[in-house]
């Protein structure tokens, strides 16, 4: 048997596996989502506040990346080899999970009627038309905590444009501030309904 | 190689420390254990009494290393007492003759066999049945065939059982480790038959007893019932898997629990003295882990209490309540974990009359969980997955940040302690409460199988996560938290509910919202049992 080190490499391959972890925190999409842990069991139901459940089997189809290494690499390079590596498997997970993300958005917004098909660019129509039908969340002292906008990075910039236009024109801020001013009491009254009744 | 380690652990072992795996590997040769002493020093030389698979009624007085001259003259009126004097047991008439045994894990030095020899011929002649003596040679015999082939075979599995074997005592059981060593042991025992099953379950219990043995001679005691439970927990998940009669495992299971009892009664005695839980090893750095210490404390007392025969135990019963007032105010609470300890300490305090004690405990678990998700920036509560040690060491720095984990937003506790409230209509401290309730997101854990609750991690088996209803009726919660459905838990837990206090204070991510009202139910009656 050749000379080996079982516990330097067993706590380095800890940390190496921690980094996928501390990169996905890293990324833009997946970082703004706190990760839940399921600690046992093979499947997750998740019970929404209109009473209906969705399961989500936790062995299917997991999330799946692939890293080459060749052993000269290895040889050569020593632990560059290797960060090359992780960085490479952490890309390609963050990717995954995104993808699944993204899929797994569409599909409750879908079911439950929040889909919006803009059809061509993002405009100050399909903005309003979002606020129309998105559940608005606000601070405990009533003020709106804004929207988040995930997607391409293009895409994004690109409504960041529209977003910003719409706050320069006092006829399209009252019109937003109308609409927010209606999910408000809305809001008001979700709030009020957290009580214990009879 | 086990021989070897087993030769090792009897050499060094005393007569206290190897009392009850003695009783199991006499189990597992089909004796059947009428009596065991639970304070060390046999009732009239009898440490142990038991029954041989042909009828013959045994006793044994134990002792620890060689027998030389002067040591048997020290025990010879003890073991006169063994030979002479009857046995008085429940159910065994005093005029049945015994065989006495005086066993040893040493062996018989100098002139001390001619000795014993000449009283045992002497108590013979005068009508008493021959003393007969176990030498070393013969109980490690005992113990190897008491495990028959049972013991586990792969490299990994000796691995495991060296490592646990040869870890730190002084320092919290490794449950993560002692399952990885008996769950397979117990899950290879399925399908046995109904005569190979109790030399199975003797030998895992016997296999754990050698660990566990060495906790207790560091004084280790919650390490011991934690590790007792744990084996108690693999046996219960055999009889729930396979329905098993309890005569098959009720023999071991009980020597567990007179083991758990006596460890208890040690530990409660060591805890009701002095005026602080401190420990000095260290002592500089005792305060970052005093707090946590109290709630486990707390939670081990209030089973042992709750064990106690009410009336007998009056004035200890007593100590206890000021003595968990005057630590109560030093706990620290850390994690959804101390949950079943906090319940514990409830259950008890209800039955001492003292509600509104039980009432502010749970209360004050519930108030901490919600304190731990207000606010935008909340980091949230630990779930009850994460053991002491591990919030310990995330409170201390200790875990790099890919070790944490995000809890904000998440209880798997605070359903069940708000219905612990519901049960004795603290209907308007529920009401304040509930608004904040609702924006976490509420996790309950059930294994598909029953018998898997007795697993220390299930792969089999539902998370069931989401937001209460906004609105919630009194009347319905009511109405669900009367009563649990007997379905919905392990029939053993019913069978045996002496174990269900243990089990949750061992395994406190088992401690959902069924085990919890279960707890309540068969501890408190604040639930009725319902088919």
């Amino acid at each position: 048997m050749l000379p080996d080190f079982p516990e330097v490499k067993r706590v380095v391959l800890k940390n190496l596996i921690g980094q996928t972890k501390m990169r996905a925190k890293a990324d833009p999409l997946l970082g703004m989502m706190p990760p839940f842990i399921v600690h046992e069991g093979d499947r997750s139901i998740l019970r929404r506040e209109d009473g209906t459940e969705a399961v989500l089997e936790l062995r299917k189809n997991p999330i799946k990346a692939t890293v080459e290494i060749t052993a000269e690499e290895m040889r050569l390079r020593g632990p560059s080899a290797t960060a090359r590596a992780i960085t490479q498997l952490s890309e390609g997970l963050n990717e995954g999970m995104a993808k699944r993300t993204f899929q797994a958005l569409e599909e409750a917004a879908e079911s439950v009627g929040n889909s919006i098909n803009a059809n061509g660019p993002f405009t100050a129509e399909i903005y309003f038309a979002m606020l129309e039908t998105m559940e608005l969340h606000f601070r405990a002292d009533g003020q709106w905590l804004g929207l988040k906008l995930i997607g391409h990075p293009d895409t994004v910039a690109k409504a960041e444009l529209v977003i910003d236009a719409i706050k320069r024109d006092p006829e399209l801020v009252t019109r937003r501030d109308s609409i927010v001013a209606q999910k408000r009491e809305e809001w008001r009254v979700r709030e009020a309904a957290r009580k214990l009744v009879d | 190689v086990y021989e070897r380690l087993l030769e090792n652990w009897l050499t060094d072992v005393n007569e206290l420390g190897y009392q009850f795996p003695f009783c199991e590997a006499l189990v597992a040769e089909g004796y059947t254990i009428l009596h065991v002493s639970r304070h060390g020093r046999g009732e009239h030389g009898k440490d142990v009494v038991a029954r041989r698979s042909d009828g013959v009624l045994c006793t044994f007085q134990l002792k620890g290393g060689d027998i030389a001259l002067p040591d048997w003259r020290k025990i010879r009126g003890e073991v006169e007492e063994l030979v002479q004097l009857p046995v008085r047991v429940p159910g065994v008439s005093e005029d049945e003759p015994h065989i006495p045994h005086l066993v040893t894990n040493g062996e018989l030095r100098g002139d001390a066999p001619e000795s014993i020899q000449r009283y045992a011929d002497d108590w013979v002649r005068r009508g008493y049945s021959r003393l007969e003596v176990w030498q070393y040679g013969r109980l490690s015999k005992l113990f190897l065939d008491a495990h028959g082939s049972f013991l586990p075979t792969g490299l990994k599995d000796f691995r495991k059982f060296v490592q646990l074997y040869t870890g730190d005592f002084s320092a919290p059981l490794p449950k993560t480790e002692l399952a990885g060593l008996l769950e397979p042991i117990t899950i290879a025992t399925e399908g046995l038959s109904d005569t190979k099953m109790p030399r199975a379950l003797a030998s895992l219990a016997l296999l754990a007893g050698y660990i566990i043995e060495q906790y207790a001679r560091a004084g280790n005691n919650i390490a011991v019932v934690e590790g007792l439970t744990m084996t108690a927990a693999a046996i219960l998940h055999a009889a729930e898997r396979d329905s098993l009669d309890p005569e098959v495992y009720l023999p071991t299971l009980t020597l567990l629990y007179t083991d758990l009892v006596r460890s208890l009664n040690t530990f409660a005695a060591e805890a009701l003295e002095g005026e602080s839980w401190l420990v000095f090893s260290q002592g500089l750095a005792d305060p970052h882990v005093y707090g946590a210490r109290v709630t486990i404390v707390l939670g081990w007392l209030a089973k042992w209490a709750l064990s106690q025969d009410p009336n007998a135990g009056r004035d200890e019963q007593h100590r206890l309540y000021g003595v968990a007032l005057r630590e109560f105010r030093a706990r620290r609470m850390v994690g959804e974990i101390d949950w079943p300890f906090l319940l514990a300490l409830a259950l008890w305090l209800d039955r001492q009359g003292r509600t509104v004690d039980a009432e502010e405990v749970v209360l004050g678990h519930i108030r901490f969980v919600l304190a731990g998700n207000r606010g935008q920036d909340a980091r949230g509560v630990p779930s009850p997955y994460w053991s002491h040690e591990q919030v310990l060491r995330l409170l201390n720095g200790m875990l790099a940040p890919y070790e944490t984990e995000n809890f904000a937003g998440h209880s798997y506790t605070i359903a069940s302690a708000l219905d612990v409230l519901v049960r004795r209509l603290r209907r308007q401290a529920v009401r304040v409460l509930w608004p904040d309730t609702t924006h976490l997101s509420l996790c309950d854990f059930k294994p598909d199988r029953k018998c898997d609750y007795f697993l220390w991690e299930c792969s089999l088996g539902s998370l069931r996560t989401g937001q209460p209803e906004r609105t919630a009726s009194w009347s319905t919660w009511r109405s669900m938290t009367a009563s649990v459905d007997r379905n919905e838990v392990p029939n053993v837990l019913l069978q045996h509910p002496e174990w269900l206090l243990p089990f949750l204070l061992t395994y406190p991510h088992r401690a959902n919202r069924t085990l919890s009202a279960l707890a309540d139910s068969l501890i408190a009656k604040r639930a009725v049992l319902t088919e």
